[in-house]
């Protein structure tokens, strides 16, 4: 088991390196930070001098490895559009991202699963056709599209909640949070919400779909012959079973909820980091669009791979070594 | 007490009219006893042996039948009447050793469950008795053997716990639907004659289901063939194998491969197939690929009626004491 | 087509109601010229006399204006059906390359195997770790960059194809490759392979029919995320360059109303869309029923 785990820990590692060298050949690729620097009126030696000062004139490869060294001191550069060190800027927005995505999967998770398993259960009951009805609109209907039209019904007609931004949030130590104030409360509910629904209808269906599954297999049939309680069937042997495959998914919706967040957090200004990555794409900030994406990927190979090991664990089936 | 199923009927149901996939069957087993129900595929042994645990599901539904144990008697068309049977009354072998036992729980972990569902037992009486019954069923180690996961076993130690599994609750009668297909023909011996051995200790009376004859042989004390969804011959396996009466069985028995041959030749296949439900033939259901077939068995079904020592349902049957003609 | 009518065979009612929206909706924008009620696209047609009117059935509407106009007075109905016309084009267009160039990849990496196919592979499993909204934006952020303005204006629309086709390739090669690893083995390809036929001409022509059906249904999964991904590029402003609006660029300029309370400008492009994916999404459901029964309706 270890040995596996050290092999997709290298695995992972190998990603990070070809994200890291695509985010860097991008980096350079894309714009010229000596123009952005310097402007458009700087001299032909002024130019050189930073192109020394810089280390553009060096190698590719040489401006790579100083370049990850720099990565690995943490000294992302410093964004092009606020003029701001780009660590600060990530130290800033992480924690509302965070705070979003987190509130969206727990959502996803306590609501979906339980529907998933009830659709399996109760299957052709009027409220199961109509949860998978709804979990199949859910699919369609694009993020930004419910988070207009809650904001419309909520914060527009009945003005019940924010349609923008944080609330009011604490600071602790390098962290802002938002869950500790009643407004900040108020202002995730709707975000976190919009952001939760795809995931969930997805999750639910999944769910459904797996228990389905293992309720028709031969393994329950046979606890069924035996005489053991449907209850017992039913969560013990089947949900548990059909949980597995599950686990690997919703940990992946993980990472397709840091990439939605970046629709929910235009939709309701929400100060996070898809916001901040949005608005570097539009104007070619590349400091920082090369340090969210290596961050991106270091998060996703940290998902995969917390995936991975509770696969093992869970699943004697890969534990076990020989017998 | 011995066990009696009475009159099972089990039909697919169709808004364009019911179609019967199993009729008019019945038998009785002794304690002690083992009855095998053979046939080809599609016969509908495997759909009895579902009707007698309730794992029929709809559009398939038990439309008739009574089955007697203990004293009781109950009707198999209701489904809460049947789903406390299970387990408790009666046993249930599956076929598949390999996807029969649930891969996320160790085995002894499946053996206390089913005990304790049917048997006043504390967790630690129920590990006692389980380590017992693995120990009954010829399980090397079974102590080591209860912390495993049924992925640690081979196919035929996974068959002995799935036998364990349905002895637990010590039920009357024992369905044993094809236990013996998914193995190797050693470990196949091994497992008839653990089952031999355990009829013989706790007395129940089994039920096997089974398309092997060989099994049967060795196995079974009395034998019924199904064709097209009902009993056409029973009798003592002796007998059976001797001199059967129906051409049906002799067809079977003929095309059984035996050392030492029929001499050279083919195999003698039995033409033709066995009809799907709902497209049966008038008449006897197998006169179409019957050699002694005669104008009464196109026109009218031989009913079951008692002969000797069993049953025949046939117009033109072989004669008693010769083996063909 | 054998295959269409093969598919359809198993299909139920709800499949068929739904395959008839689609299809509803791909002559309504194929014919949108035609049927559009306002010449949308005709700058000189507009009148700020018209700005911001509510749906007709309002006291306020016009009914010129079925759906209301928008902030310079263009008819949103109009504007809807465009905006389909775009969405969906983008759409076909990304699935259909994104069909093609997985495809591609799956049937040379399962047929040739070796390093191809190990590396396709790993290439393949380390893109499914992003998703494709960034990859896409990130590549549009990319031709932004690198393109001068005028060029990325009339490339903006096969850039944003191209972008969702590279988000998606990958559900189509892994089903090639499995299938074509499947029929490698059997025996009408070895007799192809001793007759010397190329083994391009054998992938063609006899792995691909096989392979087909799975495929076809992944399309129509990958048809309603590929419209939802272009719907939101849009959203962002990422998108198509908005010259010509698609239904996300038409949500994206309503939405600044949305707020004084001018809640058509986004309602009907939004539901247009919606519509649109449900349709899709009913239908991709129900044709994987058809083809394999075996397989649990996700739907009932």
């Amino acid at each position: 088991m270890i040995s596996g785990i050290v092999t997709r820990l290298l695995q992972g590692l190998g990603v990070m390196l070809v994200v890291g060298l695509l985010a860097f050949a991008v980096s350079t690729k894309m714009g010229d930070p000596v123009n952005n620097m310097l402007g458009q009126n700087a001299t032909t030696e002024e130019r050189a001098a930073m192109r020394r000062e810089l280390g553009l004139d060096r190698p590719f490869v040489v401006q790579y490895w100083r370049y990850l060294g720099r990565v690995a001191r943490g000294q992302l550069g410093v964004s092009y559009r606020l003029g701001i060190p780009v660590g600060e800027l990530l130290q800033e927005r992480l924690p509302a991202s965070v705070e979003l995505s987190g509130m969206a999967m727990l959502l996803t998770l306590l609501v979906g699963v339980p529907l998933g398993i009830y659709t399996a259960i109760r299957r052709g009951s009027w409220l199961s056709r109509l949860i998978l009805g709804g979990s199949l609109v859910g699919l369609s209907v694009p993020t930004f599209l419910i988070g207009l039209l809650l904001i419309f019904l909520f914060a527009v007609q009945l003005q019940w909640l924010p349609s923008s931004g944080r609330g009011q949030v604490v600071s602790i130590g390098p962290w802002t949070t938002g869950l500790l104030t009643a407004s900040g409360w108020r202002s995730l509910l709707l975000p976190s919400i919009t952001l939760a629904l795809y995931s969930l209808a997805l999750l639910l269906r999944l769910v459904r779909g797996e228990l389905l599954d293992v309720l028709h297999s031969d393994h329950v049939r046979f606890a069924r012959a035996r005489g053991l309680p449907e209850r017992s069937i039913h969560y013990r042997h089947g949900l548990r079973n059909a949980l597995l495959p599950v686990i690997t998914v919703a940990a992946l919706q993980l990472g397709t909820l840091l990439a939605f967040s970046v629709v929910t957090e235009t939709v309701f200004q929400w100060p996070g980091m898809g916001l901040l990555f949005l608005q570097a794409v539009q104007f070619v900030d590349v400091p920082v669009i090369s340090s969210y994406l290596l961050l991106a990927a270091v998060a996703f190979v940290l998902i995969n791979l917390v995936v991975d090991v509770s696969y093992r664990v869970l699943d004697p089936r890969v534990r076990s070594t020989v017998d | 007490m011995s066990v009696a199923l009475d009159g099972l009927r089990v039909s697919l149901r169709r808004a364009a009219g019911d179609v019967p996939l199993v009729q008019d069957v019945s038998f009785q087993i002794e304690p002690g006893r083992v009855l095998g129900l053979v046939g080809e595929s599609g016969a509908g042994k495997s759909l009895t042996a579902a009707a007698l645990i309730g794992l029929v599901a709809p559009p398939v539904q038990i439309t008739a039948g009574q089955l007697s144990l203990r004293g009781r008697a109950v009707k198999l068309d209701s489904v809460e009447a049947v789903r406390p049977l299970r387990g408790k009354e009666v046993g249930f072998v599956p076929q598949d050793p390999f996807t029969s036992l649930d891969p996320l729980f160790r085995v002894g972990e499946q053996l206390v469950e089913t005990l304790r569902a049917h048997l006043p037992l504390d967790r630690a009486a129920a590990r006692e008795r389980a380590i017992r019954l693995l120990t009954d069923v010829g399980l090397p180690s079974p102590a080591e053997r209860f912390e495993h996961y049924p992925h640690q076993l081979s196919g035929g130690m996974r068959q002995r716990v799935a036998i364990a599994l349905a002895l637990c609750a010590e039920p009357p009668l024992v369905v044993a639907d094809e236990c013996t297909t998914a193995l190797d023909v050693s470990t196949q011996a091994q497992i008839v004659s653990l089952l031999a051995r355990l009829v013989e200790e706790h007395g129940t009376s089994v039920l096997l289901i089974t398309h092997d004859l060989g099994v049967v042989a060795e196995l079974a004390t009395e034998v019924a063939i199904m064709y097209a969804g009902r009993i056409v011959e029973r009798a003592p396996v002796g007998r059976l194998l001797r001199a059967p009466r129906h051409p049906y069985t002799r067809a079977l028995l003929d095309a059984v491969p035996r050392i030492g041959g029929t001499g050279a030749g083919a195999l003698p296949a039995i033409p033709g197939a066995m009809p799907r439900p709902g497209e049966l033939p008038p008449g006897c259901a197998f006169h179409p690929r019957c050699p002694r077939a005669s104008e009464r068995c196109r026109a009218e079904r031989p009913p079951l009626e008692s002969v000797g020592d069993g049953e025949l349902a046939c117009w033109n049957p072989l004669e008693a004491g010769g083996s063909g003609g | 087509m054998r295959l269409v009518r093969g598919l359809l065979e198993g299909t139920r009612r709800g499949t068929r109601i739904a395959l008839g929206v689609v299809v509803a909706y791909v002559l309504l924008a194929v014919f949108a010229r035609w049927v559009a009620p306002q010449p949308v696209q005709d700058l000189r047609s507009l009148d700020l006399m018209n700005a911001s009117l509510p749906p007709a059935w309002n006291p306020e509407g016009n009914r010129a204006f079925l759906l209301g106009t928008d902030e310079q007075g263009r008819d949103i109905l109009s504007g809807v059906l465009f905006g389909l016309r775009l969405s969906m084009g983008v759409g076909f267009a990304a699935v259909a390359l994104a069909m093609l160039i997985g495809l591609a990849a799956g049937l040379v990496s399962g047929y040739r195997g070796g390093w191809l196919d190990a590396f396709l592979m790993r290439a393949a499993d380390a893109q499914l770790t992003f998703p494709a909204i960034l990859v896409a934006m990130l590549l549009d952020g990319v031709a932004r960059s690198v393109l001068p303005r005028s060029v990325h204006e009339t490339l903006g629309i096969p850039v944003v194809i191209g972008a969702i086709a590279l988000a998606q390739w990958v559900p189509f090669a892994r089903a090639a490759r499995v299938g074509t690893l499947v029929e490698r083995e059997k025996g009408y390809v070895q007799a192809a392979q001793v007759m010397a036929r190329p083994w391009w001409s054998i992938l063609v022509g006899h792995v691909l029919p096989n392979v087909m059906g799975p495929i076809v249904v992944i399309a129509t999964i990958g048809l309603g995320n590929a419209i939802l991904t272009e719907a939101t590029l849009s959203f962002l402003g990422v998108g198509i360059p908005p010259t010509s609006p698609s239904l996300g660029t038409l949500v994206r300029n309503g939405s600044a109303y949305l707020p004084s309370g001018a809640w058509w400008m986004v309602v009907f492009p939004g539901l247009a869309l919606a519509g649109l994916v449900l349709a899709v999404n009913v239908a991709g459901d129900g044709l994987r029923d058809g083809l394999d029964p075996k397989q649990r309706s996700t739907v009932s």
